[in-house]
């Protein structure tokens, strides 16, 4: 994997997700991507779990 | 035009003629009162037993919301393998292939979230298996939780203190075998008599009246039409969704989806009435969303019959309204009064192409989208207009000194955060995934992605901004219609769209419901001369009041940019 593009005005960090290859994956099965999508999915989850706890103190 | 708007009127009619009865008969469902369906009663007996379901059990919000979201989590993680892998599973006779982790992703929490947002076509990007035990499935079950999520807001208006909101489970089932399915059927029924396939052949192959052979898809589709519709779901079996010949046939059967996709949404308000005894706060809000139904619904009705002022510059009379996009079958009237009410009450099915709407009419689809409340989906309608309610009430009781009470329970601090969290967060999502993706359209047009920024917008301009602004708006809506130009299937869109969708529904259902359970815990205040009278006309207006000034507030700047500055400029 490339990090830091060096793009002017950008973050290394952030130049180098927006140019990572996962975007470019469209057109096939991509193991990562549905690994880190689904782990987004759950994470969603796991805050609507933790917002009950939060709306209740809050 | 006057048949067609005869058509209208004779429609939104027999909604109302049919929803009040049905709502009483929900309410009688829910209280646990004899109905005509009682015979289902072993048939939920034996769930409960396989489940290891105890319907007695009472739940207090907290519980009652982990149930809800641990179901909810299992649909998730169901579907998004099945639409990953269905290219290799059986009932596939046309060989479709599986779908890509992004549009998994995507159509997974779509259909689990009630939304319906397709960024695929029915006729190639799915299995009959997967349509009928995952797309389908999928509309019931997030039909139903949005059912049981509204009654348990109903248990905690209905006593004067309770920690009791109802059993989810019970709840949930009963809201599929007395509600959904029963109602479903006779639709499907009546659809299939006029034309809808209901078939496991694969597509078949017909020679056109040029000579030209055409593959025609069909498939189990009747079923899924009917829940779409009745579970204001919207996803259709077909690409072009109710403007397809086979999803939407005829006059009757346009007028048999129009009057589905209300009947619920208009039937729990009179059930709310029937169930905790308080007739007049229903019909009160039944007026206020009604009359603001009717506020979007003429300006949407007189622009389309009066026709694009673009063509008639060029001199062409349009006799027929504004055309283009819309199917003859329908009209311009019919497809405007079909708009409406499907972005307000978050089915977003489809018969005309919103995208060519004009300038006024997508104003005030955004309009419906982004206020969510007036009549709403499937039981979080009234869930949303409960935060509207909470917000009014506050400030009715700051305008005459009070602590705002609602229904015996005193509204304090913690409610309303609660309330401005939730309201907060529509804006923000709508707005900053808005920003995002116009930033990358502006700054990285041409990036190395599958599907370059510049490829995504169907029109440049003003109306490009519209087709992304209501893109998020539904999604965040859990509507799912969309401005059919745009191409949604890029892995930006997939992703983002999934997470804004994913947001939009489970906050908005567990801030109301977080409120409803905390107030109903509180102790029961016995209305004085000084209480504020929530089913009165003035608060009735006072809500409606309340409504405008957060919409306005929140999403003048997107709109001013978007459909206002084309309906100006088409001027």
């Amino acid at each position: 994997l490339e990090t830091g593009s060096g793009e002017a005005g950008w973050p290394a960090d952030a130049a180098w997700l927006i140019r990572h290859p996962i975007w470019r994956s469209g057109c096939k099965f991509h193991g990562m991507l549905t690994i880190i999508l689904f782990a987004t999915g759950l994470v969603c989850f796991a805050l609507f779990f933790k917002s009950i706890d939060y709306f209740e103190k809050i | 035009m006057n048949t067609e708007m005869i058509g209208v009127v004779f429609t939104f009619l027999l909604t109302v003629v049919l929803a009040y009865p049905f709502g009483r008969y929900i309410a009688k469902v829910f209280k646990g009162e004899r109905t005509f369906l009682d015979f289902l009663s072993p048939v939920e007996r034996v769930i409960y037993r396989i489940c290891g379901i105890d319907p007695t059990h009472k739940m207090n919000w907290k519980e009652f919301l982990k149930a809800m979201l641990t179901i909810n989590l299992l649909w998730f993680v169901y579907a998004f393998f099945l639409l990953i892998f269905q290219g290799k599973l059986p009932l596939n006779p046309d060989g479709n292939p599986g779908m890509t982790p992004d549009l998994s992703f995507n159509t997974a929490i779509s259909f689990v979230v009630n939304c319906n947002m397709q960024a695929y076509s029915g006729e190639t990007g799915a299995t009959y298996l997967t349509q009928m035990f995952v797309l389908m499935f999928l509309q019931f079950v997030s039909a139903a939780t949005g059912i049981a999520c509204l009654v348990a807001l109903f248990n905690g208006l209905k006593e004067k203190t309770t920690k009791n909101l109802g059993n989810f489970w019970d709840i949930f089932t009963k809201s599929i075998t007395r509600v959904l399915l029963p109602v479903s059927l006779v639709i499907a029924i009546l659809l299939a008599f006029h034309g809808t396939p209901t078939s496991y052949a694969g597509h078949d192959t017909v020679i056109g009246m040029q000579g030209d052979t055409v593959q025609v898809s069909r498939g189990p589709a009747a079923g899924m039409i009917a829940i779409k519709h009745l579970g204001t779901n919207g996803g259709g079996y077909f690409g072009a969704n109710s403007a397809h010949p086979f999803e939407n046939p005829d006059y009757f059967t346009n007028i048999l989806e129009m009057v589905a996709q209300t009947l619920i949404p208009v039937a729990m308000i009179f059930a709310l009435g029937f169930y905790i005894n308080r007739r007049k706060f229903a019909n009160v809000t039944f007026a206020v969303m009604t009359i603001g139904m009717l506020s979007l619904l003429i300006p949407t009705m007189w622009s389309e019959i009066h026709g694009n002022p673009a063509i008639a510059r060029m001199g062409i009379a349009q006799p027929t309204g504004a055309m283009e996009g819309k199917e003859v079958r329908f009209g311009p009237a019919s497809s405007g009064y079909w708009s409406i009410v499907t972005t307000i009450i978050s089915t977003g099915s489809v018969n005309s192409m919103h995208d060519s709407s004009m300038p006024l009419s997508n104003l005030m689809q955004l309009l419906g989208m982004m206020v969510n409340a007036f009549y709403g989906g499937c039981g979080v309608g009234i869930l949303n207009y409960y935060i509207y309610i909470i917000i009014a009430v506050f400030i009715a009781g700051l305008m005459v000194g009070r602590t705002p009470e609602f229904m015996g329970h005193k509204v304090e601090a913690r409610e309303v955060k609660i309330a401005a969290l939730i309201t907060l967060l529509s804006a923000f999502l709508i707005k900053g995934f808005t920003a995002l993706a116009s930033y990358y359209l502006v700054h990285h047009p041409n990036i190395d992605w599958a599907v370059k920024p510049t490829a995504w917008l169907g029109n440049p301009g003003y109306h490009g901004f519209t087709e992304m602004l209501y893109q998020y708006t539904s999604e965040n809506a859990n509507n799912g219609s969309n401005l059919a130009g745009m191409t949604i299937n890029a892995v930006f869109w997939n992703v983002t769209g999934g997470i804004v969708m994913i947001l939009g529904r489970y906050l908005p259902i567990i801030g109301p419901l977080a409120i409803a359970g905390l107030l109903a815990e509180k102790k029961y205040i016995p209305e004085s001369a000084g209480t504020l009278k929530v089913d009165s006309l003035t608060f009735g207006v006072m809500t409606f009041v309340v409504i405008i000034i957060i919409t306005a507030l929140s999403y003048f700047p997107p709109l001013a940019l978007g459909p206002i500055a084309e309906y100006f400029s088409m001027k």
